[in-house]
This record gives C-alpha cells, structure tokens and sequence, in this order.
C-alpha cells in the first residue's frame, strides 16, 4: 500500500522574473513500511520534494497523494492539521522548542492532538527509553549535544504516530559515531514498529543503510534503486 | 463524559501554551526588562498624576462649596441677575423649615446680603454684606475654620463682624477695630452703622478675603428695618444626589430660582471636563508610548524566532495557537509591569497622601487663586482597575501587528531562515 504519491511534480521559483526549475515532472511512490534515501547533489532538488511531500510547500504543478488524499487542494488551515495528525519531521538543525524540555518536546506534538494525559505520559517515556534519553528528560536542549537532540528530534516525531517520518540530512550536523547511532535508531523504528522513512541526504552511512535509494539531479529522478 | 475530557485537553493545551510563552518572556531577560521597567514607569506615573490632578481639582472645588456656594441656593428669580436688595425670599421662615425637613437636606442656612461701603480712618472700600446666623451658617460653611485672628463672632458684644485678611489689610484694622458700613436700605435710604471686628478670616476664595464681610442677621435685620432674606443655602447628606435634589426643589419651590454650584459657578465644572480630557491626553500619549514599546519588543521576538516559529507550524501548531502564543507573552509582560506599577503608583499616592505635596515652592500665589499649596493626593479604587485594565488592553493591541506578522510567516521560508 502506499503512503506517498507524487505525480508530474513541478516547482518553479520565481517564475515571472528568472525561473529556476528545481523540481522536473518528477513522478515518486513510496510504500508503508519504506526505508528510502533521496540523494542528489546541493541544489538538484532534494529539499524542495521533501518539502513539497511534507505539504510545507506547494507544488507549481502536479500531485501529492498521501493515503489517497490530494494534499494539493487543502487549505492552509487543514494542511497544518493534515501534517499534525500524518506527517513527522527530522530537521537538519533538529529545531527543537528551546524552551521546552526533551520531555515536553515531545510532549508538545500530542497536546496539539489533544491525547489525554495519561497516554501522553506514557508515550514520551516509551519514546525517551527508545531514543536511550530517559535521564535527559528534564533537559533543555541546549544542553544536549547534536545528537541527543537529533534523536529527541526524531522522538517528537514519532510522537504524533505518523503515517511516515521524513528527515532532511538528518547526519549532516552529526559526526560519524552519533550518525551511526541516529541510524541505528531510524532503522529500529522502521524495523520494529513499520514506521515509514523518508530521506534526503547525501551522507553516504545513510545511502548505505537506506534499502531503496533515488537519485535526483536538476529535479529529476534519475535512478530509483533497491538496496537490498 | 467526553465533554469533560474534551475540556481538561483544552486546558492542558492552554497551560503548555502558557508555558512556552512565560518561558518565551524570560529568554531576553535584559529585553523584557526594559519593557516591563516602561510600563511600570508609565503606570506609576499615571497613577500618582491620576491622583494628584484630581484631588488638586477635588480641594479647589470643595474650597469653592465650602466657602462660597454650598450645594444648592435659593433665590427670588431676579436676584442673580442685579443682586438688588428689594428681591427678597417670600415666605423665607416656611422655605427654610420645609427644606430642614427634606431628608436629602444635611443642613440650611440663610443670608441676607446687601452690597455697601466699608470706611476707617485709613480708607474706604466696597464690599459684600453677608447677614447670617452664626450657628447655620457653621454647618454650611467652613467659615468659622477660617478665622485666622480674633473669633468666631465671640468676644464682641455689640454688632460684631468678620472680615477678610486683605480687606482688613487694605482698611489697614485690627480684631477689636471699629468699623462703618454704609448701605441702602430697601426703600433706598442710606444708612451707617458702626461694627466691630470680631475676627479676620483667610478662606480660599480671594473674592471673599478682599470683599466680604459677615454680620449678625439680626443686627442687619434691625438696622434694614426689615426681616428680609435674600439667600437660602443648602448642604446635602450626599453630594452625588446633586442634581436630583436640584430638580427636587425647583418643583417644590417654583416661584424661586434654585440653582447648584455647578450652575452657579460653570467654570468649576469646566475645570473637571479640562482636568478630565487632560488626564485622557496624558493617560493616551503614556499608553501609546507603551504600547510602541511593545509592538517594538514583540516584533524583535518574532522576529528573531522566525526559524522556531515555522518549526511550530511544520509540526502542526495552528495560526490561531500561534497567535494566541504572541499574544500570552505580551499580556504576560503586560501583567509582571502593570501590577508592580500600580503598587508602585499607589505606595507614591500614599506616601504623600500622609506627607502631602507642597506646591509653595513652586507655585508661588497658588492660593491667591483658591488652590491649596499643599496637595493631599488619593484616588479612588475604580481608576486602579481602568489603568490595570488600560494596560492590559494597550498590551493586547500591542501584540496584534507581531502575531499577525507571526502568523504570516511560510514554514519553508522561515526555516530556511539562518
């Protein structure tokens, strides 16, 4: 069954003064339960799909299905709940609340969902004890290193049970062994719990882990690969 | 069930959003500080010049009531037009006993008033004649407090007066000084006789220190050959009954002209309407420097929080929650600064509430005009609130141009932002 459907992607910036086509007909499906990198080199357009999957953005032309709903068409308003309710997000810079705990990071997404809570409770310290922080709870994040934070990044984003999780360069601010370990993490996830993961990276430990990986150059797709 | 279920999520949602946005406050300490040391300036400030305005204008006014109008006069109709001693209250004795009956009435007294000469060996002046009775002049009045020399119509037998400080300077008298008094009679005979002074009053009208002079009625009344009375005046139990009581006795009394001090002295209630619109002016100019001040800080905060603010929006926070967001700090700026400046602002108004604020030194001759020199500030309770509550809305306002620029913001866009 598949979770993301793209058809025909276009996206033009500035169309009326200099257009630049960052994304070319570009035509994705992704199935439940997917492990995927998008790889490409700085500016082929990698970014721009993710976002325009995760409806941060919006396509020039084309389609996003996302469990057979066309999010194209979604108002502003709907959009964001639409995101709260089925998309998760990993940042590059983690982008986490700074003035919000580990705990109440997570927190945060299922008060939007208004889950109760005794369920909430239960869930970010599931979650903490997945990404191995349950001491950091009560930690701010600027008292977390880079991947501490990264992996309470990818707690919230499990937190709202989402239909898949997409993370863009998730290791680029990491270094190798927290890289390792964010991975190690991501595919546990994906593994255990069939949680569906997207990436766009060019770091070559998520390449190699990823077990489906498209290539994107100057917003086409230009190789679509199992990894197995 | 589900409704209350429904209802505690709500409320949780609200407390986090309160969270983030106390926490918010306090991320740019130094900012936020200077904010809130604004509004409580501002508020302080207004609070104490509030206070000091209105019971400055609040003394003046009571002065004037206590020493020249009362609350309500009686006249015959034509009597305030010429003051001629021919227009007299009829059927005076039965006016004043119905009106010491009405239960609004604290207290009555009558006058019979006559315009004349007064002479010494020194000099001659024109004055007002004012016949009273001592005893219910006292309980409309404040003139017996005023007597700065010599006493309240005691310690002279016969034909007793009181005049002012500057009249019996101009006269160049002494308590115990005789003086002549020279006036019409009804039929227009000139007629003298000689008084002592018992005292020399210094009210705060200077009307009344240069020009008046007070005798006994019955002295008056003998010398005129008649029982005239051509003033009848009221204090009430509660001033704010004013107008009430006014229209009260004009139906009871339809043949008099009954008039109150804000109709015989129009400029004393032009002076609350100026005294009011400034306040207003000043109480607008401080809100809208606050209210800039806040709009600056605020938009600084969003700005500076475009990238955490298109995080919020990523992950699922909606416009209105992110609205509410700027709004919540704003208010809780508002609510750290306005509190501590009304406490402030009223430890100010309290303080020289006891002390009191001399104004000697910098206003020389404000008395000559009936101003105290000294300034005893209070207000009232309800200005507390409309100040607390003017902030609180100046803050809300505030936060309007920052949330709406907030909530404006792309996701993508501002993410991307460094």
């Amino acid at each position: 069954m598949s979770v993301i459907s793209a058809s025909k992607i276009n996206k033009v910036y500035n169309p009326d003064k200099v257009p630049v086509h960052a994304l070319n007909g570009v035509d994705l499906t992704i199935e439940a339960g997917e492990f995927s990198a998008i790889m490409g080199p700085s500016g082929s357009g990698k970014s721009t799909l993710l976002n325009i999957i995760g409806g941060l953005d919006s396509p020039t032309e084309g389609q996003i299905e996302i469990n057979n709903i066309d999010i194209t068409n979604l108002k502003e308003s709907d959009l964001i709940d639409f995101r709260l309710n089925n998309i998760g997000f990993v940042f590059q810079s983690y982008n986490l609340i700074p003035v919000l705990t580990a705990k109440e990071n997570i927190e945060f997404i299922m008060l939007l969902q208004k889950v109760d809570k005794k369920e909430r409770h239960n869930r970010v310290m599931e979650l903490l004890k997945a990404v191995g922080l349950e001491d950091k709870a009560d930690v701010r994040p600027s008292q977390l290193s880079g991947g501490q934070q990264q992996r309470v990044a990818v707690a919230r984003a499990l937190a709202s049970k989402p239909k898949f999780i997409l993370a863009d360069e998730p290791t680029a601010n990491l270094d190798s062994k927290s890289s390792a370990n964010l991975l190690d993490l991501m595919a546990e996830m994906n593994k255990k719990e069939g949680v569906t993961f997207v990436f766009s990276t060019h770091d070559q430990r998520v390449i190699e882990r990823a077990r489906r990986v498209m290539v994107l150059e100057d917003g086409k797709i230009v190789s679509d690969e199992n990894n197995n | 069930m589900q409704l209350e279920t429904n209802k505690l999520q709500n409320i949780n949602n609200k407390n986090m959003l309160s969270i983030i946005s106390w926490r918010n406050v306090w991320r740019s300490k130094g900012r936020s500080f200077v904010v809130i040391g604004a509004i409580v300036l501002g508020i302080s400030a207004l609070t104490f010049a509030f206070a000091f305005m209105k019971s400055f204008i609040q003394v003046y006014i009571d002065n004037a009531i206590n020493s020249q109008y009362g609350h309500v006069q009686l006249h015959h109709p034509k009597f305030s037009a010429n003051k001629d001693v021919e227009f007299q209250i009829d059927n005076a004795e039965q006016v004043i006993n119905s009106l010491r009956q009405n239960e609004r009435v604290a207290s009555v007294t009558s006058r019979t008033l006559i315009s004349g000469m007064a002479n010494t060996a020194e000099g001659t002046s024109g004055i007002q004649i004012h016949g009273i009775v001592p005893e219910d002049e006292a309980k409309v009045f404040r003139l017996e407090e005023s007597v700065v020399e010599g006493a309240y119509f005691e310690e002279v037998k016969r034909n007793p007066i009181l005049i002012g400080n500057d009249l019996a300077e101009k006269l160049d008298v002494e308590v115990k000084s005789k003086i002549v008094l020279t006036f019409t009679d009804e039929e227009g005979n000139l007629t003298s006789a000689a008084f002592r002074i018992a005292g020399i009053f210094d009210t705060n009208s200077p009307l009344l220190n240069q020009a008046g002079a007070f005798v006994l009625q019955n002295d008056l009344h003998r010398l005129l050959d008649s029982e005239m009375i051509n003033e009848v005046v009221v204090r009430l139990n509660n001033p704010e009954n004013l107008s009430g009581v006014t229209e009260q006795l004009s139906s009871s009394f339809p043949i008099l002209e009954v008039k109150n001090w804000k109709e015989l002295a129009p400029e004393l209630e032009l002076i609350i309407t100026q005294t009011s619109t400034v306040l207003f002016i000043i109480m607008a100019i401080i809100m809208l420097a606050m209210g800039f001040g806040i709009v600056n800080t605020m938009l600084m905060a969003v700005l500076e929080r475009m990238k955490e603010i298109g995080v919020l929006m990523a992950i699922g926070m909606n416009k209105s929650r992110i609205f509410t967001m700027i709004v919540l700090e704003t208010i809780m700026l508002a609510l750290v600064g306005g509190p501590t400046g009304l406490l402030l602002g009223l430890a100010i108004v309290k303080h020289f509430h006891h002390y009191g604020f001399d104004l000697s030194d910098y206003a020389k001759g404000l008395d000559k005009f009936g101003y105290d020199t000294t300034v005893y500030p209070d207000l009232a309770p309800q200005y507390y609130f409309y100040l607390a509550a003017g902030v609180v809305v100046t803050a809300i306002i505030g936060a309007i141009y920052p949330a709406i620029k907030a909530i404006k913001l792309k996701p993508v866009a501002a993410i991307n932002k460094i």
